[in-house]
């Protein structure tokens, strides 16, 4: 399993996501609250920096190190602000047959596409089925696929489905091109005899929108043999405010509801407080759109 | 004190001499005007009756404000999941008045339910029937408002053919939430109760319906819904493991929301009948389907009061700005 943070809203210093909360996202490299596992495997991020050179395009930062011990990214977090983020820890099974490299870390993002996109979940059987995705993969993105991941190919899926990938798509067109990459994955499975519990947790992100997806295949079915990770639904949390910083002793967003244009998402909440942090439902996606002047943020249900 | 316990209406399903040894088990105490009971987050470690005063019960949203969740006052019950699970404070509790409070530690609780004190087994059933009214007024606080995304209903679920659920007693040996009940427990919930399939999107049963069965997930996913006009509202999503239709079953009135099956799923529905004689029963598997039932209802508590939270902030977020 992996975790995953995301960021839309005024500009912050990035050391201020990635590290100052008592549960930010490099902690929970060994230490994260709802996931019993270690995420070791890599880290990877696009960065939205609204003063830089071509701010519509992040600053991209992968490593297969853990993290933690990375000098260049704590220099590097410690100048950077960010107006939006997409940051990602991968967790693999502690066995010689996974992959750790630089082509596997998250988040993904073809040349020439602004949509990003970072998994924490994993396809059963995905082995099996693979082949039978490639039909609906564009040729070009076909080419990219660099990995051995499957959230490589749901990405490439979802990539395909745009409208125009090379733009920035409205909020509608990139819920629409999900739909399409769950229902062609859910067909595979079927026809593939795969009935087993595999989660797709899912935010993309461009700079402008952030959709975050929680969802399940056939959440809660499992051999007794294979329940790990299966009984619960992965959890996806988030919360909103007017300014994200260290209030009251505490790392959280402020300024009430009412007065909130920034938004977090993330697998768990970052700080071991958490009640400022809700839930995306299960089955459902959380999108947050820019109309130029506002963010709004809306549960979408997703029934593929 | 001991008084305001005899005319506590939420205490009423207690006997009156359980009552007097609920009271001489707690700690008395006083809070002034101001001071917090405990904090959203904490360690829950005690329940606490309030003796005379006045309290609030608000909860933290996002955004960092406040949402308040209910006044309390003399003869009324507040912190009771510290006694059903081990979970954190869901909310904060600030006297708004110098109040008088009776305090029973979690610790003692155990100690005097190990004990096999009559009057501990009267009390955590009439505190998981205080939960489940708890969860239906927060629901009923759902229905209420129309602060939903039209985006977020689902179609409804239709009625489909369930079939037989095979043997449903080797199914439950990997359901951790249900460890307790051993595989002589689950032997026998399984003798007395129905074990089905239910096909993906197929209706089991109606927003309303007679709280007749106790329904337990044994694979898959079912979903509870709340009926809008257009369309079905998710609440909660239960996996394997839990429990559905306990509020019904703890309150008698018409369950308050429809359950469908979110993804194919073995179930095993109870009869009501078998639900209240184990309610009574001191066997051990009974215990243990008991206490997991609690756990059960402070969980769907805590959905219940996040998707009244979600909405309330969704639609506070939204508004920022316009006319």
């Amino acid at each position: 399993m992996c975790r995953i943070l995301s960021y839309l809203g005024g500009p912050v210093l990035l050391d201020d996501l990635l590290y100052a909360p008592d549960s930010s996202l490099l902690n929970q490299t060994v230490s994260a609250q709802m996931l019993a596992m270690l995420n070791l495997a890599g880290f990877g991020m696009a960065a939205w920096d609204p003063a830089s050179h071509e701010p519509q395009a992040p600053y991209r930062y992968r490593t297969t190190q853990v993290a933690v011990f990375d000098r260049n990214l704590k220099e590097l977090a410690s100048k950077l602000r960010v107006g939006a983020l997409l940051a990602h820890i991968r967790g693999v099974p502690l066995t010689s047959t996974v992959q750790v490299n630089d082509q596997n870390v998250h988040p993904f993002r073809f040349d020439g596409v602004p949509l990003a996109m970072a998994h924490n979940g994993d396809l059963a059987g995905f082995r099996d089925m693979r082949f039978d995705l490639v039909p609906h993969v564009r040729p070009e993105f076909a080419r990219a696929i660099s990995g051995s991941t499957d959230s490589e190919w749901i990405y490439a899926l979802v990539a395909s489905a745009l409208p125009d990938p090379g733009a920035v798509n409205a909020p509608e067109a990139i819920l629409a091109a999900i739909r399409s990459a769950l229902a062609t994955i859910r067909t595979v499975r079927e026809r593939h005899g795969i009935d087993r519990s595999s989660s797709a947790n899912l935010i993309f992100c461009d700079g402008t929108n952030l959709v975050a997806v929680r969802y399940t295949f056939d959440f809660g079915r499992f051999a007794a043999s294979q329940m790990q990770g299966s009984a619960e639904f992965l959890s996806m949390w988030y919360t909103f405010g007017a300014d994200y910083g260290l209030h009251d002793g505490e790392w959280k967003l402020t300024g009430g509801a009412g007065q909130a244009d920034s938004i977090l998402v993330a697998s768990e909440p970052l700080t071991r407080d958490f009640a400022t942090w809700i839930e995306v439902p299960e089955y459902s996606a959380l999108v947050v759109r820019n109309d130029g002047a506002r963010r709004f943020a809306e549960i979408h249900a997703l029934e593929v | 004190m001991g008084d305001v316990l005899q005319e506590s209406a939420q205490l009423s399903a207690v006997p009156p001499h359980a009552r007097a040894e609920l009271a001489a088990a707690c700690d008395r105490f006083t809070i002034r005007r101001g001071e917090a009971l405990f904090r959203q987050g904490m360690a829950a470690d005690a329940l606490y009756i309030v003796a005379g005063g006045r309290l609030e019960i608000a909860a933290r949203i996002p955004g960092d404000t406040m949402a308040a969740v209910s006044l309390i006052g003399p003869g009324e019950v507040v912190g009771e999941f510290a006694l059903l699970d081990d979970g954190l404070r869901s909310a904060d509790v600030v006297a708004l008045a110098d109040s008088e409070m009776l305090r029973l530690s979690r610790a003692r609780f155990l100690a005097l339910l190990a004990d096999g004190k009559p009057w501990t087994l009267d009390l955590i059933d009439m505190l998981r029937g205080l939960v489940a009214t708890r969860t239906r007024a927060t629901l009923a606080r759902i229905a209420a408002t129309a602060r939903y995304d039209l985006s977020s209903l689902r179609s409804p679920a239709k009625g489909g053919a369930t079939g037989p659920g095979g043997d449903a007693a080797p199914l439950f040996t990997a359901l951790g939430r249900l460890a307790g009940l051993g595989d002589d427990g689950a032997a026998l919930l399984v003798a007395a109760g129905s074990c089905l399939t239910v096909p993906r999107g197929t209706l089991l049963a109606e927003a309303g319906a007679a709280p007749d069965r106790l329904t337990l997930v044994l694979r898959g996913a079912l979903r509870s819904t709340l009926p809008r006009p257009e369309g079905g509202e998710q609440v909660m999503v239960h996996g394997p493991g839990e429990m559905t239709g306990l509020v019904g079953l703890f309150d008698g009135a018409p369950q308050p929301l429809g359950l469908e099956a979110a993804e194919t799923a073995v179930v095993l529905q109870v009869p009501r009948a078998h639900f209240e004689t184990l309610r009574c029963s001191p066997a051990p598997h009974a215990l243990a389907l008991f206490a997991a039932a609690g756990r059960q209802l402070v969980r769907d508590q805590r959905r219940a009061n996040r998707h009244l939270g979600r909405a309330v902030s969704l639609a506070r977020f939204n508004r920022h700005g316009a006319a």
